[in-house]
């Protein structure tokens, strides 16, 4: 499989759990509520393979 | 000095620059056309690509109005950002790219041009994509320009009265949008980018100087308070339903806001087509995901109601945050920052909404044969207009009218993607399909958020059911109506004849 295909199913099942991540973490508190370590913690995993997927799938375009 | 003495001094200084980078703008400008007026020539390089995109970007709303929101709302409001982030990782490398290669064209000016071209350049596909962007967009500059003065008024201590901030404003920008077009709004872009990245640095390193941010949750999680923290949020909103909606039409909206697609008309390179969505997502993480939520969650904890506010209103905690929290020669500096936000967006709004009304509604339906001098006289007159008004506007707003366009402003734009996205994709999206979903978009736009508010009761964000009804209509229509010709299909890459020579 080609790189750039790998890292968009990684970017797919991302984008899934992002959809999905607020409401499935109501009101656990543990120094930091979990739901917004959450969402920080998808944005930034997100953004890094992002970073390799772009590059890939604009280098395979003519 | 005083502290508002001192915003002052800082606020005009600022003025000044922007300024002198518009003349900047003008001395590097490639010759007297309308392309060099308003895409600077298609010559932006990645970097200033990525600093005019992000700036613009950052609006009023986006630095204000976002604190407001998280105070008010709770987390449930990281939807927008989450859902506008993740969808311009989709989209910019898939539709932002085409947009892209499509505008290499030397004719495309707007994206305007490239959509009539997909739909056999018919005149109402134009007419309606062009009016829709300058309607409801052209209140959200009114907007901005309300934002700004506000924010000068506020800072200043009334140094700078709110109708003297707005008329300042407008002729600053009328000023150098005029000598340098989009290149000297570029350049002025990256000085506001500049600022607002200091801003939200200083901003972050404050609040974990001056604050334990664990003991505040905890505080805020034993008090009345602790709605904020968890779904649905103290106002109820945020159900799994409204959520998921409003993440998936908030992203398809904003990646249509035309001060965007500008900029990725006016970029030179390939490259920056991921140059800017990648420095896009950092910035929004950084502020949309984490600054404003924990400047947000800090004010709850320290005036956890408007009365304890004290003449601040939600959208202007991070007014009073700045000031109450950071040494004063900074925050002066990090309020015209917020000032910056505002003006450039309202710089890139009426350039590009220039650009649309002098091109798309003037020269391309009549068919005008001007020189290119005449042509770039005329663009410098049509953008000098927009931020005219919009202050006129932003002195005494009808509050019916402007609420209703700027609620609808991410709606409308969610009624235009399906035209703009399947015209790309899918060879059988027609002509009258795209006119249908068009206009049936927009007034479902219109009708849901003005009255039919909630329909069938299910909790579904009102952008949505616009995106959903005008995709459903282009489907519908354009598989019972004559396709386009495979001339056009050609030219976008679709046409069957291509599929059957890829194949073998």
């Amino acid at each position: 499989m080609k790189g750039w295909r790998k890292w968009s199913w990684i970017l797919i099942a991302l984008f899934i759990v992002s959809m999905l991540s607020y409401p499935n973490y109501e009101g656990d508190i543990h120094g930091w509520p979990i739901n917004f370590v959450i969402s920080v913690g998808i944005c930034v995993l997100y953004l890094i393979i992002y970073t390799f997927y772009i590059k890939g799938r604009l280098n395979r375009k003519d | 000095m005083s502290p508002r003495v001192l915003v002052t001094v800082y606020f005009f200084a600022y003025l000044a620059i922007t300024l002198f980078l518009g003349w900047l703008g003008r001395r590097h400008m490639r010759g007297a056309t309308l392309q060099e007026y308003y895409t600077a020539g298609k010559s932006l390089g990645p970097w200033l690509s990525l600093a005019s995109y992000a700036a613009t970007n950052f609006s009023a709303f986006t630095f204000l109005g976002s604190v407001g929101m998280y105070y008010s709302q709770g987390l449930g409001y990281a939807s927008l950002a989450l859902g506008e982030m993740f969808f311009l990782g989709i989209l910019f490398p898939t539709v932002g790219y085409k947009i892209w290669k499509f505008s290499r064209h030397p004719e495309v000016v707007t994206l305007t041009d490239i959509v009539a071209r997909r739909y056999q350049e018919d005149h109402l596909v134009r007419v309606l994509f062009a009016l829709a962007n300058i309607v409801f967009m052209f209140f959200l500059m009114g907007v901005q320009v309300v934002g700004i003065s506000y924010v000068i008024e506020k800072v200043t201590g009334g140094i700078i009265p709110y109708t003297a901030a707005a008329f300042t404003v407008a002729v600053v920008l009328i000023v150098y949008q005029g000598l340098g077009g989009m290149r000297g709004v570029a350049y002025t872009d990256v000085l506001q980018l500049c600022l607002l990245s200091l801003t939200l640095v200083s901003v972050l390193v404050t609040i974990f100087i001056s604050f334990d941010v664990s003991a505040v949750f905890q505080r805020l999680a034993v008090s009345d308070k602790a709605a904020l923290l968890s779904a649905p949020g103290p106002e109820g909103i945020w159900n799994s339903t409204y959520w998921v909606t409003s993440f998936i039409a908030l992203g398809f909206g904003w990646f249509l806001w035309p001060h965007l697609w500008a900029r990725i008309i006016a970029s030179k390179e390939k490259r920056s087509m991921w140059v800017i969505p990648v420095g896009t997502i950092v910035g929004k993480t950084l502020f949309l995901v984490i600054i404003a939520p924990l400047v947000a969650f800090v004010a709850a904890d320290l005036w956890p109601t408007v009365e304890a506010l004290a003449g601040y209103k939600p959208d202007q905690i991070i007014i009073r945050f700045m000031f109450d929290y950071m040494p004063i020669p900074l925050a002066g500096l990090m309020l015209a920052g917020v000032a910056a936000a505002a003006m450039s967006t309202v710089d890139s709004l009426s350039l590009v909404l220039s650009s649309i009304a002098f091109h798309d509604l003037y020269e391309r339906p009549f068919g005008t044969k001007l020189t290119e001098a005449q042509r770039t006289k005329w663009a410098r007159m049509v953008t000098a207009l927009f931020p005219a008004v919009a202050t006129l506007i932003a002195l005494r707003p009808p509050a019916l009218i402007v609420g209703l366009v700027v609620d609808t402003s991410y709606a409308a734009f969610t009624a235009l993607a399906p035209a703009v996205i399947l015209g790309f994709y899918w060879p059988r999206a027609t002509t009258q399909g795209a006119r249908w979903s068009i206009s049936l978009g927009l007034i479902a736009a219109i009708v849901i958020i003005g009255w039919w508010h909630n329909p069938f009761g299910l909790n579904v964000y009102n952008a949505f059911w616009t995106l959903v009804i005008s995709t459903v209509v282009l489907v519908s229509v354009s598989l019972i109506t004559r396709p386009v010709p495979q001339d056009v299909l050609r030219y976008f890459g679709l046409s069957q004849s291509r599929v059957d020579e890829k194949m073998h």
